[in-house]
């Protein structure tokens, strides 16, 4: 795994992992992109689920915009944090289960979006069930990555 | 403050928090949750009175701060136990005592939008006919919030 040690080296890699400030500033980052990701996405799912019924679903399709934004910034600020820590972060098991929860808590989310928010305004039995399942997929996104500091 | 960070080490709650390995992450876990429930509900309503999501009547939106004060409660009892398990972590902390008086001032930013704002949004006005600085609080709102996650994040990392 000679090219994990070859990120670690680069400039970017050794800015995150090295330089007094790089470190908690993309983790800033990071946090504040999964407030806004993670959030929002979690806003949408729980009106599919029933809160705020007095609200129309389709109303909401704007947001998925500012959901998308938070995306680009912890992909890029997760970049860079992988780019600190290659050698170990690519064998941690927490960042592995992360990263599926992360990928199908983003495909549920788009989905809902695609079907639901952007649909006729009813709410099917499979939209609560889309929705039930992007929540459940945040969670373990949020509680893996949260974890990823203790697997290693 | 000497005094009191001695006698938080003193308690059995510190002495519980410290001695079970699980519990630390697992309030790091929903305190993340509960900023998320918080930072989420926040983008709907200031977003949505700063213009966004016109289709959404403002009177309506405000269904969805339930979550923003289910997270914040989340986020105060596991707050106030990570000051009881770790005061000297906490409290002489620059990053953190910055993020309490941040989280007072958005507090203030609550209260005013309640005694001066809600009514008017009551009263089914939105946009431009909202006086007393609708937008200028809901700016206020999404930065004091977004800056509270990024000083709480930065604890570990500054030295006082």
């Amino acid at each position: 795994m000679e090219i994990l040690w070859w990120i670690e080296d680069s400039k970017l890699g050794m800015l995150v992992s090295s330089s007094e400030w790089g470190y908690p500033i993309v983790l800033s980052l990071h946090a504040v992109g999964m407030a806004v990701l993670v959030g929002v996405s979690l806003m949408l799912a729980m009106r599919v689920l029933g809160l705020g019924k007095v609200i129309p679903v389709t109303a909401l399709g704007p947001y998925w915009s500012v959901a998308v934004g938070g995306f680009v910034v912890n992909l890029l600020s997760g970049a860079a944090l992988f780019m600190g820590s290659a050698s170990t972060l690519f064998f941690n098991t927490a960042f592995h289960i992360k990263l599926i929860g992360v990928v199908i808590g983003l495909a549920l989310t788009w989905w809902l979006v695609k079907i639901c928010v952007r649909g006729t305004g009813e709410v099917s039995t499979t939209h609560r069930g889309i929705a039930g399942g992007s929540v459940a997929a945040w969670a373990a996104a949020l509680i893996a990555g949260r974890l990823i500091g203790y697997f290693s | 403050m000497d005094r009191l960070i001695d006698w938080l080490n003193s308690t059995a709650l510190n002495n519980y928090i410290m001695s079970e390995a699980w519990l630390w992450p697992t309030l790091e876990i929903f305190h993340f949750f509960g900023l998320c429930l918080l930072l989420g509900s926040v983008i709907i309503f200031d977003l949505r009175a700063l213009g966004v999501a016109r289709a959404v009547p403002l009177i309506r939106v405000e269904t969805f701060m339930i979550s923003a004060v289910f997270g914040f409660v989340i986020n105060l009892i596991t707050g106030i136990l990570f000051i009881i398990g770790d005061p000297d972590r906490y409290l002489p902390n620059i990053a953190f005592r910055i993020k309490m008086i941040l989280i007072v001032i958005a507090g203030l930013n609550v209260v005013y939008y309640m005694w001066r704002l809600r009514p008017q949004v009551q009263q089914g006005l939105e946009g431009k006919d909202l006086s007393g600085g609708a937008r200028y609080v809901a700016v206020l709102s999404l930065i004091l919030w977004t800056c509270v996650i990024v000083f709480g994040r930065i604890i570990p990392y500054v030295e006082y």
